[in-house]
């Protein structure tokens, strides 16, 4: 049997699925955009028309007094204020009943002025008004005009108001809706994979697995192997019947030794088994059950995957936002700038995240997986319905800080669970896992978070993420085993004194301060906190905001197998890393060509190509680097500190740039991150350069003396 | 849906919850009203005014018996140490002072030492002082530290020059004040002080002294001119009750002279001439002095636990025959807020 079917079972499923997902997804898109086209525009020249009659009311009050329409005060900066007010508006004017335009504001009326003046207009209105109707309207091109009466003391009609609808207005509320429900689509395509793990990477692919391999070891002589499977469905019963079949055997084969014995065939002092031995069937076929066998088929990482993937989004749907949240608390204090302020809740969470995660690691094996996971994701759900209520950046702050305390134990109590669990030839594949679902979730929750706040607020955002965390609450209860004492791996708890030897290693100190740090300083600077405030200074909304990041996730989601594949078959890991660093760099200096959303968009692609270019082959490079180190500390002791060190840049990432925004603006902070990006990746690949060099020279001096 | 539902029904409880707590208050009010009714003793400056009015209604409303011992200084500061001496003698429950003149006859600066000529010991009310702390009658807004506590009725200098600002910008302002009235030179002071931080020249006349050694309506017409002439856009009535007492003839002469004027309280409203002000209803003042008054008598606490406060809105009026007259209209979006007369 093909090992490989359960693999291609889940590709055509997923593919499928795809389909009909895409399918339906962009019927329901192009449904949904006539009928937002059918509404929308109504609904903004009814919106527009409410403004005018406010507007007309307004005017008429002096009117009352007697003031003539020429001799009123003030129109510009009424205009000026309600066209800053409606950005659906594109311009006002009043004409008067001479055919003159009084006042105007906004855009040009040059393609107008014979529509607006006309003394047909002005008739046609007026009878429009006797008859009962407010105004009269017609579409150009760049506009729709709806234009209403003013009337004098003696109810005479002395002059128009003309409204200009922007028709491209309507245009972007519409490109807004297909930006959503495309957000919409890519993001429930991954929660629909997700789903399908759930069900399919869960009980089906193992058992099956499980089967292939017994009935392999069959075909291979070896009884001793079975599935065990006490379900009793089909799949079940095909189970059940294998494990009767194996059992058979080994009975008959029991039962064949026992006759032998009993018939006095054996020779005297001797057991089946030394016979068995002797004939050297031992040798070609196994019989008896093996240890290897009993493997539990309970899927842990399936189970798992939901309440880490929906606890990781909890905390994902305000990436999009946070600063800005931040901001609306603010109240100005003497002596520290605002932007310090609205990067200080990124900072605390990830200051604390950094500094939990070593000390967490002890506790959680203490306490049990499950249970840290369950206090973990219960902190986080308070701590978001906290947030949602802040009202000020001082308590703000310790409800981050409290996000921060969940997300760490989420963190570290899953990745203990999957190590705990995971077997030697397993865990890659489960690590791999683990790393998929952190992808996934910040793929996924910056759009959405987005597209919440925008319709909802921020505080109701927090809310959900609130409601998320309670769901995965319920889901580990509901379907993950208890704790038990079954793990495979004694983890060592970190020390100084282990740091400090690993940090003696020079290489590994070049590596961390010229690669681990900056690209955290980079990924945290700009994507969580530079971003969110650039582009809604540009005047775009939070919506925009997650789309742009949903880009840094799925360049990540797609590249980092990929980087990571052709890295390690090329064995070209520092390379990979230099050239991750030198992009990343080139990603901020992007921000020199313009200042628009397409900027933005850029900056964030570069940065997660050059993420995914050098992530995996980053970390694969330490084994590379630390030979010695893991020999005598362990592999996990050594990427602990790798992580510990690494971390120091997302907490070092958005004080940066807060400090530097305060100083040179977006322009400046930008550029300076990228520079020492840059610097960071030249300096990075001359030390490996050089060192690589003296290495060969001395193999070289080696080979000399030989 | 169950949001609107749920904050209905907590609206439907609150009112519940204000209309028992009103409901026991009433008791409480009515069980002591039935002893005795409070006296108080109410000095005005002229005649009786607005302010008196909303006092007078309001403790009625509340059903506070009240018997009001009335006297008027008739703008002659001398008749106060009298007051004083009855006031020691009838001692009655509280003592309103209407203006800074009356008020600071009553009870002196605080910083006084002869306080022996000063009501200290009977708790005073005073409504419509200008500036309460410029003026020394209290040390501090949140407690005078003594028996005296009240309204003021002015707007901030700034929302003043604001409010000013908004009808039409200016570069030069004009003031005309008697030079004799504490808080007109005191408030004459602010606006000095505002024109270098915001930006505009100050034009200041004072009324001119007679040969009795008060201020006189002479040559008020050639006070005006003179301040049209140096380039004044407005001219800005300060808490000044003389202006308000000549209100006759400066309104006329305002009229002549064709300068827009900006009042600061009601009174200065009066003169036929004035275009717009930014101002506290005397009624609305009188009324928040007895609210202050019912919390010493009725919720027996000492003037020195209730804090000088002012109106939380004021209203900006614009008298439209004048803005017709001078050809001055005021911005359109004014009409949203405005009281028009």
């Amino acid at each position: 049997m093909d090992a490989d079917y359960i693999r291609k079972l889940n590709i055509r499923l997923v593919g499928i699925v795809t389909l009909a997902l895409v399918l339906v997804l962009s019927v329901i898109m192009v449904v949904s955009l006539q009928l937002a086209e059918k509404y929308v525009v109504p609904e903004l020249q009814a919106k527009a028309l409410t403004q005018g009659h406010a507007l007309t009311t307004l005017i008429g009050q002096p009117l009352s007094y007697n003031i003539g329409v020429s001799e009123l005060v003030g129109i510009d900066d009424l205009f000026k204020e309600v066209i800053k007010d409606n950005p659906e508006i594109g311009f006002l004017a009043i004409s008067d009943n001479h055919g003159k335009t009084l006042f105007h504001s906004g855009d040009s009326l040059v393609n107008y002025n014979a529509y607006i003046n006309s003394r047909e207009l002005l008739i046609e209105t007026g009878k429009l008004a006797a008859a009962g109707a407010k105004s009269r309207s017609l579409s150009f091109e760049k506009h729709h005009i709806a234009s209403l009466p003013i009337f004098s003391a003696d109810h005479s009609i002395v002059a128009l108001l003309h409204i200009g609808v922007k028709s491209s207005y309507v245009q972007n509320v519409l490109n807004e809706l297909l930006q959503d429900l495309a957000v919409i689509l890519v993001v429930s395509l991954f929660v629909t994979y997700e789903v399908l793990y759930f069900i399919l990477g869960g009980k089906l692919s193992r058992q099956f697995e499980m089967l292939c391999r017994t009935i392999d070891s069959v075909i291979k002589n070896d009884f001793s192997q079975r599935v065990y499977h006490a379900g009793r469905d089909e799949l079940g019963r095909v189970v059940s019947l294998t494990d009767s079949v194996i059992n058979n055997v080994n009975q008959r084969y029991a039962g064949l030794l026992a006759t032998a014995q009993q018939a006095g065939l054996l020779p005297p002092g001797k057991t089946p088994d030394d016979v068995s031995e002797a004939v050297g069937i031992r040798k070609k076929i196994r019989f008896g059950e093996s240890g290897n066998g009993t493997q539990s088929c309970n899927n842990f990482l399936g189970t798992l995957r939901a309440p880490l993937f929906l606890s990781l989004m909890a905390e994902d749907l305000s990436r999009s936002f946070i600063p800005l949240f931040t901001k609306q608390l603010y109240e100005p204090v003497a002596g520290v700038s605002d932007e310090f302020v609205m990067g200080l809740p990124i900072m605390v969470f990830m200051l604390l995240v950094a500094l939990l995660q070593p000390v967490l690691a002890g506790w959680s094996e203490r306490a049990g997986r499950k249970h840290s996971l369950l206090v973990g994701m219960s902190i986080g759900c308070f701590a978001f319905a906290m947030t949602a209520n802040a009202f000020s950046v001082y308590d703000l702050l310790i409800w981050r800080a409290l996000s921060g305390v969940s997300w760490a134990i989420v963190f570290v109590a899953s990745q203990g669970l999957i190590l705990d669990k995971a077997t030697a030839d397993t865990r890659t594949r489960d690590i791999a896992f683990f790393v998929g679902v952190i992808m996934v979730s910040s793929l996924c929750g910056p759009p959405i978070g987005g597209i919440l706040a925008d319709n909802l607020g921020f505080r109701a955002t927090f809310y959900v993420s609130a409601g998320l965390l309670l769901a995965a609450v319920m889901v580990l209860l509901s379907f993950l085993p208890g704790d038990t004492a079954d793990s495979h791996l004694e983890s060592r708890k970190l020390n100084l004194r282990d740091i400090m030897s690993v940090l003696s290693n020079r290489r590994f100190l070049v590596l961390i301060l010229t690669a681990a740090i900056p690209a955290k300083i980079a990924l945290i600077g700009i994507c969580y906190y530079l971003i969110p405030l650039y582009i809604t200074s540009m005047g775009d909304s939070s919506a925009m905001t997650g789309r742009v990041l949903m880009l840094y996730g799925l360049v990540m989601v797609i590249g980092v197998p990929i980087a990571a594949g052709i890295s390690d078959r090329m064995s070209k890991r520092k390379e990979f890393v230099g050239v991750g660093l030198l992009l990343s760099g080139i990603s901020g200096t992007l921000i020199l060509l313009g200042n628009n959303v397409y900027i933005s968009i850029g900056i964030v692609l570069v940065l997660g190509l050059a993420q995914a270019i050098s992530i995996a082959p980053q970390t694969a490079f330490i084994a590379d680097i630390c030979n010695e180190e893991i020999t005598l500390l362990g592999e996990g002791t050594v990427y602990g500190v790798y992580r510990l060190m690494e971390r120091i840049g997302n907490f070092i990432g958005p004080l940066l740039a807060a400090l530097m925004l305060n100083f040179l603006g977006f322009k400046g902070t930008f550029c300076a991150i990228g520079l020492l990006l840059f610097v960071s990746g030249m300096v990075f690949i001359a030390v490996f350069r050089q060192s690589d060099n003296c290495q060969v020279l001395a193999a070289d001096a080696k080979g000399v003396e030989q | 849906m169950i949001g609107r539902f749920i904050s209905r029904a907590a609206v439907f409880m609150l009112s519940l919850f204000a209309f028992a707590v009103m409901f026991l208050f009433g008791a409480v009010q009515e069980a002591t009203a039935a002893a005795r009714p409070f006296r108080i003793y109410m000095i005005t400056w002229r005649e009786m005014t607005d302010v008196e009015r909303g006092f007078q209604n309001y403790m009625a409303e509340k059903n506070i018996p009240v018997e009001y011992i009335m006297r008027h200084a008739n703008k002659d500061p001398s008749k106060l140490a009298g007051f004083v001496e009855e006031i020691r003698r009838l001692k009655p429950d509280l003592v309103f002072t209407w203006g800074t003149t009356v008020t600071l006859g009553v009870v002196g600066r605080y910083d006084d030492k002869n306080k022996a000529k000063y009501i200290r010991d009977i708790p005073v009310v005073f409504g419509l002082v200008a500036d309460p702390v410029g003026v020394k009658i209290v040390p501090d807004l949140a407690s005078s530290k003594s028996n005296v506590t009240g309204v003021y009725h002015m707007a901030s200098a700034e929302a003043i020059i604001t409010g000013i600002n908004s009808y039409r910008r200016f570069s030069k302002l004009g003031m005309l004040y008697n030079g004799l009235e504490m808080n007109s030179v005191a408030y004459a002071g602010d606006i000095r002080k505002l024109s270098t931080k915001m930006g505009f020249k100050l034009f200041e006349r004072k009324f001119r002294i007679g040969a009795d050694g008060k201020p006189s309506p002479e040559g008020v017409i050639d006070l005006l001119r003179d301040l049209k002439r140096s380039g004044a856009e407005w001219l800005l009535l300060g808490p000044d009750s003389y202006s308000t007492s000549i209100g006759d003839i400066l309104g006329p002469a305002l009229r002549e002279v064709g300068l827009p004027v900006f009042a600061t309280t009601e009174g200065n409203m009066f003169p036929s001439g004035v275009l717009a002000g930014l101002i506290s209803k005397y009624y609305s003042v009188g009324q928040f002095s007895a609210y202050k008054a019912e919390q010493i008598l009725v919720q027996k606490q000492p003037a020195a636990a209730v804090p000088v406060e002012t109106l939380k809105r004021f209203s900006y009026i614009i008298r439209m025959e004048v803005a017709k007259e001078l050809k001055f209209y005021p911005p359109v979006s004014m009409f949203n807020y405005a009281e028009i007369l």
